[in-house]
This record gives C-alpha cells, structure tokens and sequence, in this order.
C-alpha cells in the first residue's frame, strides 16, 4: 500500500477500505490461533480455502484465519458473519458441508452447535449467545475473531490507528499522559503499577535516547494472553507503543518476545514491516516529525527474564539476571537509558483509552482498576480458554457463569491465580471481586492473568511443591535467599509428600518464607513464598495430615496412599488385573478382585479403569 | 556540593548526600553493618543480603539490602532489630548448610546464634558463596574478564568459559585475594604458577641477570599492552633492574 503522509490520508484509506465492505456479505472466521491449530485449525484453512474456489465463491465469500478467539476448550471455532453462526470442534471433513449447507443457503447445521455440558439438547446458534462469551466483556481481546492478524487494512477497516492519528494530531504529550492517568490504566503485567505515573516518570527522566519496550516475554506455565493478543491482532500492540512512545518522547523501541512464540514473532515482524510502509511508523508517522520504530528481541526462554531488569540485561546482551530496582528502570533502564516497560496487555488498552477518554474507560471495571483484563481459566473447569472480563467481577461468575463449573460434577476447592508465585484462593472467597487490590489482599496477586481451576481431587502440599520446584528450576541463582532458601523449601516439602515430614516443618516453612519474601533481589524471589503460605494459611490441615497422620486427604500423593478393593461392589470384571502394569491385582472370574498392597506402584490405573466404582483410595 | 538528606539509624540522627549507598551512611556513622558479598573497590553487586537492614520511608518499613539501597529521601533506619536479626539468622542458616565448612561464614553465623544448619537443610559442602567478587574484579578491575557464571538456580557456578582453562586469565591471583572463603587455590612452584579452580597453569617469566622465577609469562604480555611497555623491559625483575 502506499505510504500515509497525513491524517487525512489515513482516514480517506480507511473510508475506501469501509466502502467496499459489505457488512451484508458472508464472511467465514476460522480461529487459527496456537490452541485451534493444535486442533487441527490449518488443516480446516486449508479445506475452506479449497471448498471456496472449488465452489466458485472465492470473490462472494470473504474468508478470514483470524487470531485465537478464546474458547480454546472447543477448537477449532468456525464463525459464519454476519449472523455470527457459531460451530465448535469443526474438522476438516466438516467443511464441505459448511460451505454447501451454511455458507450458500443458511442453513445451521446442527451437531456443530455448541451445547452446555448440563444440558446436551439446548443448541446455542449465535456466538455472542454461548455462555463463555456472554459474560465477558471483549474490549481489547474481541478484534481478534474479526481480524487477519497479517492484514493491515483488517485492523484499519475496524478503526485501528485512529487513537494513533487522534493523539498525534490533537494531543500534546502531557495531555496524553493525563488521560491515561486518569484512566487509571494499571499495568497488566503483574505489579499493576500505574502506567501514567510510569510513562511520567520516563518523561522527566534525565537522558536520551529513551526507550519504550514491550514486555511479551510471557513465562507463566498454563497463561498465553499476551502470547494470543501479539499473534492475533499485532497492530493494537503497535499503536499502544507508538502513542506510548510520543507521550514520552522516545524514538526507538524492542518488543521482547519468546522465542517459544514463534507465530506470535511471525506476526508482530510482518505487522512491524506492514506499518512502517505504511507510514505508521518509523520515520515521520503520518507525516508529522515524529519518528519510532520497533525492533523485535527474542528471548531465550528463562522465565526470569520477565522480569524488567533480567530483561532488559538480556535486551542487552547479557546473561537474564535481574539487578536491585531502588533506582527505577525509567530513569536507568536498557543501556542505562531512560526505559518504559509494559507488557503485550497493557500497551494494547492504550489505543481504547486515548480513542474514547479516561471517562468512557472508567465506566468499565473498579475504582482501583478500571478497564478489562485478560485471563487464561485453565485447570479442571469445563470451559478452558482465554476469557476477557471487567475488574470487578466475582471468581464464581469467572469459574461458574463462564467457565461453566467443575467437570464431573466434582467440588471446587481452589484457585490459584497470578501464574506458578501466585496464591491459591479457596472456595470461601469465591465470591471475591477480581482487581489487583483484591486480591493481593487474600494473599495472591493478579500477575499477568493465569487462573488455574483445581478441583477436590488436588492436593495442596503437592501444589505448592510443585510450584516452589517451578520456581527454584527458574531461579537464575543471583541472589542468596531465592537460590538457597526455594531449594531447602522444596526438600522440605518433597519429604512432607514423601510422608517424611517432621514435627516443627510448618514453623520452619514459615520463617523461611518470610525471608524469602523479604530478602530476595526481584519479584520473583519476593513472590515465591506466595503457593506455600497461601496454602498454608487456608488448607493448614492438609499439611498437618500429610505430617502427623501421614495422610494424604486428596488421596493424590503416592507414599501416602493404597489402593482397595472394596468387594461388595467388586464384579470381579477384571478390567483391573489387565490394565496393572505391576501385576498387583489378584483374582480370578467370579471372585472378588484384591489388590497386593507389596507390589502395588500406586499408578492409579485400576482406580480409574474400574466401571463399578469398586477401587477406592485411602 | 550536594543537597544533604536527613535520615536516623538506630535512633541517631545523621545526614548524607543524595544517592549515598546506605552501608556507607551506615558505616560513616559508625554503625556496623555486616556484609559477605561486598568490596569498597567495585560496584555494589547485592546478593549475599546479609546487609539487609530495615527502612522506614514514611508509610510503611521493608527490609532493604544496604549496599545497593541509596539515599534518596529522609529514612528511618534500624541496621539490627529483631526482624532484621531473624533475616540475617535464616540467610547464614542457609549459607551455612551451603558451606558448612568455611570459618567466615562460621564465625559470622555464630554471631547470630546459628552454630550449625538446620538438621532439615540438605548440606551442599560447597565451598564457594557465591558472592561473585571474583568475576567483578577480574572484570571491572583487572580488566580481563576471564570469569562468568554458568547454570541458573541452586546449580549455579562461578567458573571459567566452559570450566575448561582459559588462555585470558593472567593469573594475576586478584580472584583469589578478593573471595572471602578462600576458595581460589592459587599456588606457585617449579617455574608455574597455577589456579586450580579454574583449570589455569602458567609459566612464570625467569629473571634474565639472578635466574629467579618473578612474574607470570601471561601477565607480563598483558602489563606490557596495557602500558605500553617493551616487553622485553620485563625480562629483568626488580630487584636487578
């Protein structure tokens, strides 16, 4: 395309780009992000594709692979515009019919319709009728099933860079930052820091260059928000940067992204490329005298280099290590230069923000954190998916309304939420309001949006083993409290899994958390005590079974457990004494089976294949 | 001159100028703070924690690392309260089932009524700390930078590239002198001179007029680049110059 040189440039593209789009027109969205390709998402592009020009209708039909659309538990998603025909777990045979049947006449097909697990026989037609979507509130997230993340007139068409062209040309600086002050924008990547105060900061900040950066370097285990944000609508992230980077008064930036990512890379490169021909950004945007332009880092995969310090270390080349922040990244960032940091999330509200005003943004979300965030609900609920929601709303609207409630009917018993430091909730706050505040409150922390689900069948003592492993593997070593202190809590409580906890562990756990917490140089030190403790101060009794009782009440850690035959309901099937790999399993046709507690592996393999319910844990 | 910032430790009132590092405060003010990881003569690296002391900025106290905590606005300070007692007591229980053995980290342990680890603590019986001295000073005052770490977490090591030798290192012996364990065997004989930590044997330069052994062949190349020097100058020691 050619280059946009002026304001009105731009809007007359995207007046042309309007004109010939039908809204009328029929439209295919196929979900084409990481979760629906791993459900076979190319393969249905591919047949779509196929269909349509085998068909004749390649210039009737407009076809669009778009970004994640969310509802990941379902993929692939397949939506029919404009009426907005939602079908679920489409495969690829299924796309003939699709074409012949929806795409010509309208007609619905009916097993592609989704249905609520409870209730197998009400269809759901329309997308923004299913349940995961009608609780939420898509303001950043709900361009992606619109879009084509490699399509630059795609994002102009539905208004993009309008906040961009809006700021440049009738804002000054400040003005912008007082809008996004008053927003009361905080950041999404974890400390929910007030990005207006930051973006202020680096402004006053002596030095140049500055540096504006993006942090998508995201590391948590089960998140992907800013990973299906960059990969599915790239160019909100752009914008976000480019209107951060006039507010401050910077020239050059980095988009520090996983290599782990490689769509989320191939995207923001082709976007990246996409808006410095257009004029968008680089050198004069729109025009005006105002240069930026985006180079893209990839990282190598320590999960510490989310952190803003280790990332900019390694933005610089060094090994990821963080460094002590009393002095701020925005005055001594990246090369010792004034730095701006946000993460994907972050960056892509900016454009709401200045396009509608703080007073429009307010209206959505709490006092404390207005606006919208991201989460990844993953774990034992029903509905795993990427899930967008105003601040404010409930973790059982979260888990319940949207997430549609524990599978198998099972009872919930926690939440952990902000990622493997974060704490876990139980069900006693279920009726918590979400906001950065509130749940730091409880002992957890938003961090960049995981929420995993666990239901009556998790252990805690394990969680929070397992987590402080994650964590220890992830300490990169510099400091003495999170090195030495996270791999003695590990041990500690490795052997409480064991059964070979000790009188007098919790006191110990407890003081060492608290000099983990206070002592350690970043983030992820001071917020690694947070599994335990949380765990701690609301399932103390399962650690004091684990220890005292050697009982394991979830029934899950393995030294603590033995497998019973209860022989009423035995039917002597024999499913059990085939599926045991230990040949642990005695009994023959028409007697009652027994399980040999010596040879048992405690694999769990008969519990789960015995259909009359006859094995039991204890 | 600087503006100067009022601020208390331990009740005292004292003032230092804007960005002074806290130990120093500290330390000028006679207060005592003890330190592992730290040296006058390098930028303040802050791991070993032990310096930790707490900070009250006006709303709430934290515990802060002194070395690289700088003064920027009126503190209250308290360098040994109970809290920052029990801190310290935990860091030297945790360094100590680290490197049970070495008699600094015993001594200073013992000060805070730790005599062993905790009996739940696995023992590692390393004999390093980790304080990292020996890679900033070979970086930042030598100038060779002939050390890095390697591994991330509770596996990481302060070695030379790849453990294996390398031909950088001067043997100058700075490492050594600077580590507070004494972990760094550096030792000379038979015409060598040799490093074991860090795979390193060199040959010593031999006197030209008495015959002795006096300077490290590879730091004699480095003396005589970096200052310009004949190297040929060097074969003579300086007692018979």
């Amino acid at each position: 395309m050619e280059r946009l040189t002026s304001f009105a440039a731009l809007e007359e593209y995207r007046g042309q780009l309007v004109a010939g789009r039908d809204p009328q027109r029929v439209m295919v969205a196929v979900c084409a992000g990481t979760g629906c390709i791993g459900c076979g998402a190319n393969q249905v592009v591919a047949a779509f594709k196929k269909e349509l020009a085998e068909q004749g209708l390649a210039d009737k039909v407009e076809f669009r692979a778009t970004g994640c659309h969310g509802f990941c538990e379902r993929g692939t998603l397949v939506v029919i515009h404009p009426q907005r025909v939602f079908y679920q777990v489409v495969s690829a045979k299924d796309v003939p019919e699709i074409v012949e049947k929806t795409v010509k006449t309208g007609e619905v097909i009916d097993r592609l319709l989704y249905a609520d697990k409870t209730d197998k026989d009400q269809k759901v037609l329309h997308e923004h009728d299913v349940p995961f979507y009608k609780h939420q509130r898509r303001l950043i997230f709900g361009n992606n099933g619109a879009i084509d993340p490699t399509s630059l007139d795609d994002y102009i068409a539905l208004g993009g860079y309008a906040a961009l062209a809006k700021a440049l040309a009738t804002m000054q600086s400040d003005q912008i930052i007082a809008e996004v002050k008053r927003a009361g924008l905080r950041g999404r990547g974890g400390g929910g820091f007030p990005a207006g105060v930051k973006w202020e900061s680096c402004r006053n900040a002596k030095g140049s260059p500055k540096y504006v950066v993006c942090n998508a370097d995201e590391g948590d285990p089960g998140a992907y928000m800013d990973r299906s944000l960059l990969e599915g609508n790239p160019h909100s992230v752009l914008e976000g940067m480019v209107i951060g980077a006039y507010a401050i008064g910077s020239n050059d930036g980095y988009i520090y992204v996983r290599n782990e990512y490689p769509l989320a890379v191939q995207n923001a490169t082709i976007a990246i490329d996409q808006a410095r021909a257009a004029g968008l950004l680089g050198k004069n945007i729109l025009g005006t005298d105002f240069s930026y332009d985006i180079k893209i880092s990839r990282g190598g995969g320590a999960f510490v280099c989310g952190e803003s310090t280790a990332l900019m270390a390694s933005l610089e080349g060094q090994a990821g290590e963080p460094r002590a922040k009393y002095v701020h990244t925005v005055e001594h960032g990246l090369y010792n230069r004034p730095t701006n940091l946000n993460n994907v999330e972050t960056w892509a509200n900016v454009p709401y923000i200045v396009l509608h005003g703080a007073d429009e943004y307010r209206k959505i979300g709490t006092e404390g954190s207005p606006g919208t965030k991201i989460f990844s609900l993953v774990g034992k609920v029903n509905n795993t998916g990427l899930i967008e929601v105003p601040m404010g709303i409930t973790l059982r609207d979260i888990i319940y309304n949207i997430g549609g409630g524990i599978p198998k009917e099972k009872k919930f018993k926690a939440v952990q939420t902000g990622g493997p430091s974060g704490g876990c909730i139980p069900a006693e706050h279920l009726d918590l309001p979400v906001d950065f505040d509130k749940l730091y409150d409880v002992g957890s922390m938003m961090g960049s949006g995981g929420m995993i689900v666990m239901d009556e069948n998790t252990c805690m003592v394990e969680l929070a083993r397992y987590f402080t492993a994650f964590l220890s593997d992830e300490s990169c070593g510099k400091c003495l409290p999170c090195r030495e202190g996270l791999t003695q809590m590990r041990g500690i409580l490795q052997d409480i899994c064991d059964g070979k906890g000790q009188d007098g562990d919790l006191d110990l756990i407890e003081t060492l958390a608290g000099t983990i917490r206070e002592c350690s140089l970043c983030a992820l030190g001071q917020t690694a005590p947070n599994p335990v403790e949380s765990t701690l101060r609301f399932f103390r009794s399962e650690y004091e079974a684990h220890i005292h009782h050697k009982r394991c009440p979830a029934g899950v850690c393995p030294p603590l457990i033995t497998y019973k035959v209860l022989p009423d309901r035995c039917t002597a099937c024999g499913a059990c004494k085939r599926v045991c790999p230990a040949a642990a399993v005695e009994g023959q046709k028409k007697v009652v089976h027994r399980i040999l507690v010596e040879k048992c592996i405690k694999c769990g393999q008969c519990y789960e294949i015995c259909p009359a319910d006859a094995i039991i844990k204890e | 001159m600087a503006d100067l910032i009022n601020l208390t430790i331990n009740g005292r009132p004292t003032a230092v100028p804007y960005d002074t590092p806290l130990l120093t405060a500290c330390r000028d003010a006679g207060v005592d703070v003890p330190t592992l990881c730290h040296n006058d003569n390098v930028a303040a690296y802050g791991v070993c924690r032990i310096c930790s002391v707490e900070v009250n900025e006006g709303r709430k106290t934290r515990v802060v690392p002194s070395c690289v905590y700088t003064v920027r606005r009126e503190i209250a300070v308290q360098t040994d309260s109970p809290r920052i007692h029990r801190h310290r007591a935990m860091l030297l229980n945790l360094l100590l089932a680290r490197c049970p053995d070495e008699e600094p980290i015993q001594k200073l342990a013992a000060q805070y009524g730790v005599l062993a680890p905790h009996p739940r603590f696995q023992k590692k019986n390393d004999d390093c700390i980790l304080c990292g001295l020996c890679v900033q000073i070979c970086r930042d005052i030598v100038g060779v930078a002939a050390l890095g770490f390697e591994g991330r977490g509770f596996e990481r090591r302060a070695v030379s590239p790849f453990d294996a030798e390398n031909p950088v290192c001067i043997a100058c012996g700075a490492c050594a002198f600077a580590c507070p364990t004494q972990c760094i065997e550096f030792g000379e004989a038979g015409g060598k001179r040799w490093l074991k930590r860090w795979h390193r044997e060199v040959d010593m330069l031999v006197c030209e007029k008495c015959g002795n052994y006096w300077l490290p062949d590879a730091l004699s190349h480095q003396f005589a680049k970096r200052m310009g020097i004949d190297p040929a100058s060097l074969n003579v020691c300086t007692n018979c110059r």
